[in-house]
């Protein structure tokens, strides 16, 4: 008899750990059958041999291990190839001036770097308001598997919330829950529907309780990638910044913060965008931009690396203002910029960086031109 | 099956989220594994650190969720197996160890670190109270026996084993859990 090995893995575990049907605990004994397999399974289940294997596991630092990972991957390498290419344009020029500076600041600069290694970067966190008016505080660590009164499952396991319907609610009026990240927050939820969201800093989604009805429409603000489960005769809809976006089964990502104008980027299937105006179609690769004249969407190519660098851990800038880098970085980092200098806000720059690095290392970068000066005080920054 | 598809396709996409899955998956059993070859935990990290970063590389090539995972155990055994040999130091068993990395069927090994690693996920989270309680009580004793190897009442017994059971049955594997999601 053949098994997968999750499967068997799954029935040891829960043999003492859980329960197991009748069904499985015949499938178990079949394979206990072998004295090969009867050896192994009392070799696992060894109070010595666990005892003496969580110790060597506590020592284990998984998170770290991740991290350098993704240093190795995303990190180094971009850098050193993009950084300098589009950085040497704004050094060189200026590059007397900034030997010059450096010498003045070189003391301050010490203690910027100081200041800023106390930052860190966001984390997994994020909070539920439930219909019911309760409130929930979730992190990555935290597990929680509960019910709640009109029948909503609810699990948070490793920085993921799902929501399942247990029972079909009352017709009569809609009820929502809402995930609000702070900013230094991220989270991912799964929706009733099987539809994953990845909420970013600073964003909020609220969605019904229950997906009846002809359509299932969420509400969101901030920056969130949606991967949409198709449903036929029930399409998905985003409501944000006074836009619409109509949903297909498909990928794709809305950046709706207060002070940028409403962007949609499409991955792939196909998504309808409708304002007061204008209704535009989207292919995958496209994205379209709210733009604030009230002149309705601009669509135009986009670029995919930028838009989903923030789901896969990294910073990608670019070409862009200053101003523009700070908000984003201090929304993960929370943190507020205040530009002394005000010419500095439109000066131009390409930065690639993994978003688990230290605050620090950030304005390391940014001081790296020569052109910049740091000084951070708490959690504000200071830009002369 | 659906859910490895997405998985599969996620991975070939190049999401980090899926690969961070596989990852927090694996991690622990690898190392483990790796252990009983290379009693250097720095060095093992190294080599399961290395087989993450080759397998992202060459995502495009994995079709099921079983090959991932064996490609991970195989890549960690080859580095443990070159080790060993290239090591100038000469182990007192250096010539039986590579003699059983190089013909061991390593499954029963797989299976015994996969397992051992739930459940230390499942129980880290645990008061050492509960933990105790948890691992005598696999063992196979009795509550009146646990009670008193702990000194202390049937009833807080009963208490803190049912609370970390309703932990332990909420708390899947962190890729099972994935699975879960989708299925």
């Amino acid at each position: 008899m053949e098994y997968s090995d999750q499967d068997l893995c799954d029935l040891i575990y829960r043999s003492r750990l859980g329960k197991l049907d009748a069904n499985e605990q015949k499938q178990l004994d079949a394979w206990l059958e072998y004295p090969e397999n009867r050896e192994l399974y009392h070799r696992i289940w060894n109070r010595e041999i666990i005892l003496g294997k969580m110790m060597r596991m506590e020592g284990y630092n998984r998170t770290a291990a991740w991290e350098q990972v993704c240093r190795k991957i995303s990190g180094k390498r971009k850098i050193s190839r993009k950084w300098y290419v589009y950085a040497a344009a704004v050094v060189l020029p200026l590059f007397i001036f900034g030997v010059l500076f450096q010498r003045f600041e070189a003391t301050q600069n010490q203690t910027v770097a100081l200041q800023g290694d106390s930052i860190q970067p966001g984390t997994r966190n994020a909070r539920i308001f439930l219909a019911s008016g309760e409130v929930m505080e979730l992190k990555k660590d935290t597990v929680y598997h509960t019910v709640t009164k009109d029948g909503m499952e609810i699990r948070n396991v490793d920085g993921f919330v799902s929501f399942e319907n247990r029972q079909t609610p009352a017709n009569e009026h809609i009820r929502y829950n809402r995930v609000e990240t702070p900013r230094g927050g991220e989270y991912q939820v799964v929706l009733p529907d099987g539809t994953q969201v990845w909420l970013n800093a600073e964003s909020s989604l609220r969605f019904p309780v229950a997906f009846s009805g002809n359509e299932r429409r969420v509400y969101m603000t901030g920056e969130a990638f949606f991967d949409v489960t198709h449903r036929s005769g029930q399409p998905f809809l985003v409501e944000s910044a006074g836009t619409t976006i109509r949903v297909l089964g498909t990928k794709f990502n809305v950046r709706a913060y207060q002070d940028l104008p409403l962007t949609t980027t499409l991955l792939s299937g196909k998504v309808q965008l409708q304002d007061r105006q204008q209704e535009v179609t989207l292919i995958p690769g496209q994205e379209a931009v709210l733009l604030s004249d009230g002149s309705g969407f601009q669509v135009k190519p986009a670029n995919l690396e930028v838009t989903m660098a923030w789901l896969n851990g990294v910073f990608v800038f670019d070409n862009k203002p200053l101003e523009y880098i700070m908000q984003e970085v201090g929304r993960w980092y929370d943190v507020n910029v205040f530009f002394v200098n005000n010419r500095l806000q439109e000066e131009r720059f390409s930065i690639e960086m993994p978003r688990h690095e230290s605050f620090a290392e950030v304005l390391r970068l940014i001081e790296k031109t020569g052109v910049i000066h740091v000084e951070v005080k708490e959690r504000t920054v200071f830009i002369r | 099956m659906l859910a490895e598809k997405q998985i599969i396709e996620g991975i070939y996409a190049g999401n980090t989220a899926i690969f961070k899955e596989i990852f927090d998956t694996y991690y622990l059993p690898l190392r483990s594994f790796a252990y009983r070859y290379v009693e250097n935990e720095a060095i093992t990290d190294d080599f399961v650190q290395d087989a993450f970063l080759v397998f992202w590389e060459r995502r495009l090539d994995f079709a099921l969720l079983s090959s991932i995972k064996s490609f991970l155990f195989t890549t960690v055994k080859n580095s443990c197996l070159n080790w060993v040999k290239r090591e100038q130091v000469k182990f007192r068993n250096q010539e039986q160890l590579i003699h059983a990395l190089e013909t061991e069927n390593e499954e029963s090994a797989i299976l015994e670190e996969e397992v051992h690693a739930r459940i230390y996920e499942a129980i880290r989270n645990l008061s050492p109270q509960a933990r105790d309680v948890v691992l005598y009580s696999m063992e196979g004793l009795s509550n009146p026996e646990i009670a008193a190897k702990m000194n202390l009442s049937l009833n807080t017994i009963k208490t803190v084993k049912l609370r970390a059971y309703r932990i332990l049955r909420a708390k899947l594997g962190s890729l099972a859990y994935f699975l879960f999601l989708f299925l």
